[in-house]
C-alpha cells in the first residue's frame, strides 16, 4: 500500500457524476442524438422458428419514395456473420431462418413513418421445417441439426473426489428436478444504435450498450473495413443488466451497414416489441440435483444435471454454461462432485447474459436443496447452511483454495442476526385467517470477473490526464450503464491523484481513446479499470512527489497527497496546494498524461476435470426474507428481504446500497411474476402489459447490508458484486414459501395459479393420508 | 409503430359531433381517452382513416346529481372519479374500481364511456356499474335510448350501439342509506394490471340476513355477467361459513372462464369463489 | 393537420402538426423537450410521463388533436433559471437515479403527486408512482426521495411563513 495517499473520497457516498444530466433529462440517450440528413432504419424480421426463405419480395417497398436502401444477405461487403464465442451466427439470415424475429433484411428511409411503411410493403416466402423447441427433444435429436451432431454449444464437467463414495458416506440423499423460467431484461431504454460515416471511410457509432469493443469488431467483420476505421461511443445507456452485452453488435452494425450503403447518418432505435421479441433472454434452465449430507448436517456429495435452452445460436451460451456450472455448488464445502451441463440448440431467440449468467437458475436448484436437506435431517436451515459455508482456506467444487477475502460466513451471521430471522422464525404462531408467514434464507457466492472461462479478455486500459489548472480527465474502455462504476472510478482516481472529487471529469467511453478493455460484464468494471486507472495514476503520481519533494524540499518519500494538498508526513503544516505542484510539473514541461494498463492475475480450468482456479476472487451475500403466503389466492407478498453482501470495499455505499437494492427486486420479480411464453417459438407477451416486472407497489421492505472482507488485488480492497444481489432470490423466497405452507415449489415463477395448485394438491394428499 | 395518415376531427358540441357520425357512420373511429385506441393504433391492429375526437365536446364532460340519479358524462375520466366524495360516499364499487385501474398517469387519461364501449370482459368500471343498476345512454341525431348496461355488451369488444349512434351518458340510481358495496380483483400485480378476475357486490343486510344483493363478475366470460342464481340463493339468506361456501360452489357454476396469457381456467373459475366470501364478509362489516 | 396552440412549461406554442401525432412526438421532436422518452408506446412504462392540465399522464397516449389549448409541464419546466426542483434534488442526493431513462418520468410524476397532496403517506406515494416503472433501483431510494422532498419542502414552507 501507498503511504503517500490519504484517502478522501473513495467510502464516501458522494452524489452520482451523472446525476445532474440524468435528473434534469438532458438528451443524454441515444434516441435524443440527431444528425442533419439522418435516415431511419427498420429491420425485417423472421416469423418462422425454421425455416427456408424461398422468395424476398422488396419491389414494392423499392417503390416508395424515400428508401434509399434495402439490403439483404447478399449485399453484406464483409462476411456475414457476428462472432460472440463462435462464428455460427450470420448477420442477416442467408437463405435460412433459425428463430421468430431472425434479422432477414434492413432497410433505411427518410422518416420512421416512411420505413414502417416500406418495412410493411416487404413480403417473405417461405418453406416452413419443422422446429425443436423443447431442448429435452432437440439434445441428441436424430434427424435436425442445428448445431453440430448433437445440438449441443457446449457439454461441461465437474469431477471432485468420488461421486458414489459421496453418496455412501451420505446419511440422506435428496433429490429432484427444478425448472426456471425466460426472463427479460426489461431496461427501460430500448436497443438503438445511430451510425455516422465520416470521410476516408470512416465509421462513427454511437449507441447503448456494454461492450464497444464487441461492436465495433461486428461492424468491422460485416462492413469489411479494418478495425481502425471503426470508432464506437457510448451514449447514455438507460439499464442493460447483460441485455446490452453482445445484442448491441446487431444492432449497431444494422445502422452502420445502411449508413455505409447511403452515405448518410441513420439510426435505428427499437420498439418495445421488437426488443422483446428479437433480444437476448435468460437462459430457462432445467437442473437435476442429487444431495447428500451426513447425520450433523455436513455436506457429502452433489450430482447435478444442468440444461440450458440457448435458442438458435450459440451467443454466449458456452460461457453462460460455464459460470453455471462453477457456481453449482453453492458456496459451501463439498468433497464429492459431479456436474455435467449443456447448453442446448433449440429454434428460438439466441438467450444470453442477464444478471447472474447461468448462476441464478442453478442456485435457485442448489438453495432449495439446501432447505430439502435441513428438512430431512430435521436442522434449521440456517444451521446446515452455517455449517457447510466456505471458509478461509476451504475449497471450491473445482478445487480453488480461497486464501484471501473470504467473508461468506460474516455476510451469513450479518444477514441472520440483523434479520431476525430465528427469533421470527422460531415464535411464529399459526395464525387462522388463510394469510401464512414464512422466512427463507439463501446464501450464494459470485466469481468476480471473467474467469477463466474468459481470461484472452480479462484486460483493461485506462487513459488519465491532468491539466494545466488541476482538473482531471480520465478515460476507460469499460461503459456505465446505469451501475455506478463512473462515479466510483471518479472517486479512485481523485484519491489516487490527491485532487477533489469534482475537479476529476471521467469522458464518454470511445474505441478510439484506449486500448480494447473486454466487455462491461461479470461485475468487473470496478476492479478492471480502477485497477488500470491506478496504474496510470502511479506514473502521474511520480511527477507529482518530485515537483512537490522539491518545492517544500523534502524527500518525495515523504509526501502525501489529499484533497487538493501536498503535504510532509512528517510535519502536517508543512504543505503546499497541488495546483502549485501541477503548475511546478508543467513548468518543467513533466508529461502529465498518462496511459494505464491492467492484466487480471491467472486463472486457470481443465475441460476434462472441471478442475481450475476459475475466478480470481469471489464476493458473497446471504439473504434473508419474508413472505405472505394468501393460501386462498396463491398469491405471495414479500414483505422484507434483508440481504448482507461481501463487496470488498465498499467505494461508494449508497451505490453498492443501490445495486443490493435492484437486484434483489429484479430477482423479485424473476421469482414471482417474470416469464417469456412462447408459442411454436413465438414470443406471446412482447410488451409490459403482459410481461409482468414489479412496480413501486410490490417492492418490498430492504434492508441492504455491507461486509468488507478486502481483496488484495481489487483497487482500494473492492471486489465486483453486482450481479450477486439478483442470485439468491428466487430460493430465499421458495425457502420462505415452504416455511408458510410447507410446500416446495421447483418451478419458477411462483405464480398465484401455481402456488395455488400446489396447495389444492397437498389439501388432497392430506385429505387422503387422514382417511 | 408511428402512426400516419389520420384525419382527426374535434368537434366543440354534440350535435355537431352527431352530425359528423349520422353522415359517416362507418368511416369514424370514436377517440375518447384513447388508451386503448392510440395503443391498438400504434401496434397496427387497427388503421384508421378518421378519428372523431371527443375531448372538446362540452356535453360529454362532468357530472352531477339529479333527481335521484348520479349522472356522468361519457368523457368523465377515471382521475375525476377519484377526486370526488360522491364517488366514494356514493358509489364504492365504482370508486373502488377506479382505485386499482391501471396507474394515475392511465386514469388520467382513461374515460368511463370509453372503457365501456370497449367491451372487454375485463373492464374493471363494468362489473360496479352492473351492481349500480347503471344504464347507458346512446344517441343520434334523430334518437335517444338508455339501455341498461347488461343489455350493451354482445360479446367480447362488441355492443349493441349502432354505428350512428354516441355513448353519451352513464346514469345510475343514487344510494340508498342502508346500501354499501365494493370491488375486488386478482391481478397479476398490484398496479398496471389486467384483473383476471373482478367481482363487484352492491348489498343491504339487516340483522345478519341479506334483504338485496347484487353481483357482477369480469374477466370469466365472454362480457361482465351476473349470475343469478346464486343472487337468488343469497337473497334472504344468512351468512354462515357453510351458507358462504355453499353459494361459492353455485357461483362457480355460472361461470365460463378461458384460460390465457394472465390465468387459466381453473384458477379463474376457483377464485370467483373467493372473491364472493371476501365480498360477503367485506359486506357484513360494512353494514354493522 | 391541425393547428395546435397550447401551453409547454410556461410558453405559448403554435404548431401546424398531423391531429394524430403523439404528443410525446411532438414535445419531443418539435419542441426539443428530450426529458420526455418513449419505453413501451404502450402506456405502461410512464418514462414518457407530463403534467396535462394539473393532471399526470402518458404523452406516448395522447394524440395532438386532444392537447390543443392544454397547459403541458415536462421535466425541464420543474427546474427554475438553472436551480433544480427540490424533487431533483432529493433524487439526486438519495441515490434515487441508476441508469437514468426512468428518471424525468418519475420526478415528474412526483410532482403532480405532491401538487395535489403536498403531505402524502407512503402508500399515497406508491400510489401515485405506480405508473412508472423502474429497472435499476428496487424503488427504495426513489420512496426516500420522494420523502426526502417533502421534508424540504414542508421546511421551505415554515420558512416563507
Amino acid at each position: 500500500m501507498n503511504l503517500n495517499l490519504l484517502h478522501g473520497v473513495v467510502g464516501q457516498s458522494v452524489p452520482r457524476v451523472d446525476a445532474e444530466a440524468k435528473v434534469l433529462g438532458k438528451g443524454i440517450f441515444i434516441a435524443d442524438l440527431f444528425f442533419p440528413r439522418m435516415l431511419y432504419a427498420r429491420v425485417i424480421r423472421s416469423s418462422e422458428p425454421h425455416a427456408k426463405i424461398t422468395h424476398i419480395h422488396l419491389e414494392t417497398a423499392r417503390l416508395v419514395p424515400g428508401v434509399p436502401a434495402i439490403l439483404t444477405a447478399e449485399d453484406i461487403p464483409g462476411r456475414n456473420e457476428i462472432h460472440v464465442v463462435f462464428n455460427d451466427q450470420p448477420f442477416l439470415a442467408p437463405g435460412r431462418v433459425k428463430y421468430v424475429g431472425e434479422p432477414i433484411a434492413v432497410l433505411a428511409a427518410e422518416s420512421p413513418e416512411i420505413a414502417e411503411e416500406a418495412a410493411e410493403k416487404i413480403t417473405i416466402e417461405y418453406e416452413v421445417l419443422p422446429p425443436l423447441l423443447d431442448p429435452l427433444e432437440a439434445r441428441w435429436h436424430p434427424d435436425i441439426h442445428l448445431f453440430g451432431k448433437d445440438n449441443i454449444y457446449r457439454h461441461l464437467k465437474v469431477r471432485k473426489g468420488n461421486i458414489e463414495d459421496g453418496f455412501a458416506r451420505s446419511d440422506v440423499t435428496i433429490e429432484n428436478e427444478y425448472r426456471t423460467p425466460c426472463q427479460e431484461h426489461a431496461y427501460l431504454e430500448p436497443q438503438g444504435m445511430v451510425a455516422v460515416p465520416r470521410p476516408n471511410g470512416l465509421m462513427d457509432v454511437y449507441g447503448s450498450m456494454q461492450c464497444p469493443f464487441y461492436v465495433q469488431e461486428g461492424v468491422a467483420t460485416v462492413l469489411g473495413l479494418p478495425l481502425s476505421r471503426v470508432r464506437i461511443i457510448q451514449t447514455a445507456t438507460g439499464g442493460a443488466f447483460g441485455g446490452k452485452e453482445d445484442v448491441p453488435t446487431l444492432v449497431g452494425v444494422q445502422a452502420a451497414i445502411l449508413a455505409q450503403k447511403t452515405g448518410r447518418p441513420v439510426k435505428l432505435i427499437y420498439s418495445r416489441d421488437e426488443d422483446i421479441i428479437s433480444t437476448s433472454k435468460r437462459h430457462p434452465g432445467i437442473i437435476r440435483y442429487k444431495s447428500g449430507a451426513k447425520r450433523d448436517g455436513t455436506l457429502q456429495a452433489i450430482e447435478v444435471e444442468y440444461i440450458l435452452d440457448s435458442g438458435a445460436y450459440a451467443t454466449l451460451s458456452p460461457v453462460v454454461l460455464w459460470r453455471g456450472t462453477v457456481h453449482a455448488g453453492g458456496p459451501y464445502r463439498i468433497p464429492h462432485v459431479k456436474v455435467d451441463s449443456y447448453a442446448v440448440a433449440t429454434h428460438k431467440v439466441p438467450a444470453g447474459a442477464f444478471r447472474g449468467f447461468g448462476s441464478p437458475q442453478i442456485l435457485f436448484a442448489a438453495e432449495s436443496q439446501m432447505d430439502e436437506l435441513a428438512r430431512a435431517l430435521g436442522m434449521d436451515p440456517c444451521k446446515i447452511r452455517e455449517k457447510n459455508l466456505l471458509r478461509l482456506n476451504d475449497e471450491t467444487i473445482t478445487g480453488q483454495k480461497l486464501t484471501f477475502s473470504v467473508g461468506n460466513l460474516e455476510a451469513f451471521q450479518k444477514t441472520v442476526e440483523t434479520s431476525g430471522y430465528l427469533k421470527k422464525r422460531n415464535q411464529k404462531k399459526e395464525t387462522p385467517g388463510p394469510i401464512k408467514k414464512g422466512f427463507g434464507l439463501s446464501s450464494v457466492y459470485y466469481g468476480v470477473g471473467l474467469g477463466a472461462g474468459g481470461i484472452h479478455l480479462a484486460r483493461a486500459g485506462a487513459y488519465v490526464q491532468i491539466l494545466a489548472d488541476a482538473s482531471v480527465q480520465f478515460a476507460v474502455g469499460t461503459t456505465e450503464m446505469g451501475q455506478g462504476m463512473a462515479t466510483v472510478l471518479t472517486q479512485i482516481v481523485a484519491d489516487e491523484l490527491g485532487l477533489p472529487f469534482d475537479a476529476v471529469t471521467i469522458l464518454e467511453t470511445d474505441t478510439s481513446r484506449v486500448p480494447d478493455a473486454g466487455p462491461t460484464v461479470a461485475s468487473r468494471a470496478t476492479t478492471m479499470s480502477g485497477n488500470a486507472l491506478k496504474d496510470a495514476c502511479g506514473k502521474l503520481q511520480e511527477s507529482l512527489f518530485r515537483a512537490a519533494g522539491d518545492l517544500l524540499q523534502i524527500s518525495k518519500e515523504s509526501i502525501q497527497i489529499k484533497e487538493g494538498w501536498a503535504v510532509d508526513s512528517g510535519k502536517p503544516g508543512h504543505r503546499m496546494t497541488l495546483k502549485e505542484v501541477i503548475a511546478e510539473c508543467f513548468k518543467r514541461r513533466e508529461n502529465m498524461a498518462a496511459a494505464g494498463f491492467y492484466r487480471s492475475p491467472e486463472v486457470s480450468w481443465d475441460d476434462e476435470t472441471g478442475r481450475g482456479n476459475a475466478y480470481i476472487t469471489f464476493a458473497y451475500a446471504t439473504n434473508a426474507a419474508e413472505v405472505e403466503v394468501d393460501t386462498e389466492t396463491g398469491v405471495i407478498r414479500v414483505l422484507k428481504i434483508t440481504a448482507a453482501h461481501d463487496v470488498g470495499k465498499a467505494i461508494n455505499p449508497q451505490l453498492v446500497t443501490g445495486q443490493i437494492e435492484g437486484g434483489i427486486v429484479q430477482g423479485m420479480g424473476y421469482t414471482l411474476t417474470e416469464e417469456i411464453v412462447t408459442k411454436n417459438g413465438s414470443v406471446q407477451n412482447p410488451n409490459f402489459s403482459t410481461y409482468i416486472i414489479p412496480t413501486i407497489k410490490e417492492a418490498p421492505e430492504i434492508d441492504p447490508l455491507i461486509v468488507e472482507a478486502p481483496f488484495p488485488n481489487g483497487p482500494n480492497g473492492a471486489k465486483g458484486f453486482a450481479e450477486q444481489p439478483l442470485m439468491g432470490i428466487a430460493p430465499a423466497i421458495a425457502n420462505a414459501v415452504y416455511d408458510a405452507i410447507g410446500i416446495r415449489i421447483k418451478e419458477l415463477p411462483l405464480t398465484p395459479e401455481r402456488v395455488w395448485a400446489a396447495l389444492r394438491e397437498k389439501e388432497g394428499r392430506d385429505k387422503r393420508s387422514s382417511h | 409503430m408511428r402512426i400516419s395518415g389520420v384525419q382527426t376531427y374535434s368537434p366543440k358540441n354534440l350535435e355537431e359531433t352527431l352530425q359528423i357520425l349520422y353522415r359517416h357512420p362507418l368511416q369514424f373511429y370514436i377517440l375518447s381517452g384513447g388508451t386503448d385506441l392510440v395503443v391498438k393504433m400504434q401496434d397496427g391492429v387497427i388503421h384508421p382513416k378518421h378519428l372523431l375526437n371527443l375531448s372538446f365536446v362540452r356535453e360529454l364532460k362532468g357530472f352531477s346529481s339529479e333527481d335521484g340519479q348520479i349522472v356522468l358524462g361519457t368523457n368523465v375520466t377515471f382521475g375525476e372519479i377519484l377526486e370526488n366524495s360522491l364517488f366514494r360516499k356514493q358509489a364504492e364499487p365504482l370508486y373502488q374500481a377506479a382505485k386499482c385501474m391501471g396507474s394515475p398517469q392511465i386514469r388520467n387519461l382513461a374515460t368511463l364511456g370509453g372503457n365501456i364501449i370497449n367491451a372487454s370482459p375485463a373492464a374493471d368500471s363494468v362489473p360496479p356499474l352492473f351492481v349500480l343498476n347503471a344504464e347507458v345512454c346512446l344517441e343520434s341525431v334523430n334518437s335517444i335510448r338508455w339501455v341498461k348496461i347488461e343489455h350493451l355488451a354482445a360479446g367480447p369488444g362488441k355492443t349493441i350501439r349502432k354505428p350512428f349512434e354516441l355513448l353519451t351518458k352513464i346514469r345510475f340510481p343514487i344510494k340508498p342509506a342502508s346500501w354499501h358495496g365494493g370491488f375486488l380483483r386478482l391481478g397479476q400485480r398490484e398496479a398496471l394490471a389486467i384483473s383476471k378476475v373482478s367481482l363487484a357486490y352492491w348489498g343491504v343486510l339487516e340483522n345478519g340476513v341479506i334483504q338485496d344483493i347484487r353481483l357482477a363478475l369480469g374477466a370469466v366470460a365472454p362480457t361482465v355477467i351476473q349470475p343469478p342464481k346464486t343472487e337468488a340463493f343469497l337473497k334472504g339468506n344468512t351468512l354462515t361459513e357453510t351458507e358462504m361456501t355453499r353459494v361459492a360452489e353455485i357461483l362457480k357454476t355460472e361461470v365460463h372462464p378461458i384460460s390465457d396469457i394472465r390465468s387459466n381456467e381453473t384458477y379463474r373459475r376457483e377464485m370467483c369463489g373467493v372473491l364472493l366470501k371476501r365480498a360477503l364478509r367485506q359486506l357484513m362489516t360494512q353494514c354493522t | 393537420m391541425i393547428d395546435l396552440k397550447f401551453t409547454v412549461n410556461g410558453k405559448k406554442v403554435q404548431l401546424r402538426v398531423p391531429g394524430a401525432k403523439r404528443l410525446l412526438d411532438i414535445l419531443r421532436e418539435d419542441l426539443g423537450f428530450l426529458s420526455v422518452k418513449e419505453g413501451c408506446s404502450k402506456g405502461e412504462c410512464g418514462v414518457c410521463s407530463v403534467i396535462f392540465n394539473g393532471r399526470v399522464i402518458n404523452a406516448c397516449l395522447m394524440l395532438a388533436c386532444q392537447a390543443d389549448g392544454s397547459e403541458i409541464t415536462t421535466l425541464e419546466g420543474l427546474s427554475k433559471n438553472g436551480k433544480m426542483d427540490l424533487l431533483q434534488e432529493a433524487f439526486v442526493e438519495t441515490g434515487a437515479i441508476q441508469c437514468g431513462f426512468c428518471t424525468p418520468g418519475l420526478v415528474v410524476a412526483s410532482r403532480a403527486l405532491l401538487n395535489k397532496n403536498p403531505d402524502p403517506t407512503e402508500e399515497d406515494i406508491r400510489d401515485g408512482l405506480s405508473g412508472n416503472l423502474c429497472r435499476c433501483t428496487g424503488y427504495t431510494k426513489i420512496v426516500a426521495a420522494v420523502k426526502a422532498a417533502i421534508e424540504k419542502e414542508s421546511n421551505t414552507r415554515r420558512g416563507d411563513s
